[in-house]
């Protein structure tokens, strides 16, 4: 595998997506005031770079993600989220990378995987669409080759805010978990990469049980409408 | 070995010995005879800029469609 020369946790050159996001994190601090919970008392390497795995259910995800984990976190974004010319500089200078979904973006891919080599935090939402309800939906195994590829762990979480405009967001950390411990050969098979999209869901479905567990709310799952 | 016989190792690889190689020409074709599927042609192009020390761009992609084709791509960037 390449080797990359991981970046210096201060630098003038983040300077451009730092500071929105101090500002951003002080605002969505104020107004969410995230709180940070974690599923067992192994703790995420900080030293190293991470796929962070998340649902998404508000447009607000991304910030309360990226603040809550106190990391430089980048973040994967759909061509069509990172709309007109100046709004995709504005987001590609905050740190959002950009990935055609129509496409096998083999380039988008390619610099996320650059970035977790260097030690960053890279949040993507396996789901690929925003999910109002919060239901965590089928994964896509996206995820799997890019945390492969860096060598970085998969970090699940699961992000909810509170019921009430003035409840606490909450943030429930999982425990990471490395593609290569999880394979017995040295390159996954489709099939290790279809268990490990499973595998993925199972986490992020533990996260959200943990959630439920912990605020002794009720998970009303979603009725499905019939039609007709 | 030539490069279709290392790509025929690559997909052994990526499949898990769940398609037979053997029977793999340059006119095989990625999609109706292989089956592969978006994601597994984003690995596929990982897996050979791997196995071949090249580098693909998004245009490149569309352009798979047969073991060939590959075959061609990766023999003009080596």
């Amino acid at each position: 595998m390449e080797a990359v020369k991981k970046d210096p946790a201060v630098h003038i050159k983040f300077l451009p997506m730092d500071l929105p996001r101090i500002f951003a994190g002080i605002a969505y601090g104020i107004i969410y005031r995230p709180k940070k919970i974690y599923i067992s008392d192994k703790r995420p390497d900080r030293k190293t770079g991470a796929l962070v795995i998340a649902n998404h259910s508000s447009f607000a995800d991304p910030v309360i993600v990226g603040i809550t984990l106190s990391r430089r976190m980048f973040y994967l974004a759909g061509e069509l989220a990172m709309g007109n010319k100046l709004k995709s500089t504005l987001l590609k200078g905050c740190g959002c990378i950009g990935i055609d979904r129509n496409i096998s973006d083999i380039e988008g891919v390619r610099k996320a995987v650059n970035v977790m080599k260097r030690g960053h935090c890279v949040l993507m939402f396996p789901q690929g669409r925003l999910m109002r309800d919060g239901e965590i939906g089928k994964l896509k195994s996206g995820a799997i080759l890019m945390a492969w590829q860096a060598g970085v762990p998969i970090l699940p979480v699961y992000v909810k805010k509170g019921p009430k405009w003035y409840n606490r967001a909450k943030l429930i950390v999982g425990e990471e978990f490395y593609i290569t411990d999880m394979i017995e050969k040295k390159m996954p098979s489709m099939a290790d990469i279809e268990r490990l999209t499973d595998y993925c869901e199972e986490k992020m479905h533990e996260c959200e049980a943990f959630y439920y567990k912990y605020t002794g709310l009720e998970h009303k799952r979603p009725t499905v409408e019939s039609g007709g | 070995m030539d490069t279709l016989e290392r790509l025929k190792g690559l997909l052994s690889e990526v499949y898990d010995g769940a398609i037979d190689t053997s029977g793999i020409t340059t006119e095989t074709k990625l999609i109706e005879d292989i089956g592969m599927k978006s994601i597994a042609m984003l690995y596929m192009a990982m897996a050979i800029e791997g196995e071949f020390k090249v580098s693909l761009s998004n245009e490149d992609l569309p352009k798979m469609q047969t073991v060939g084709d590959i075959v061609r791509l990766v023999e003009s960037r080596m």
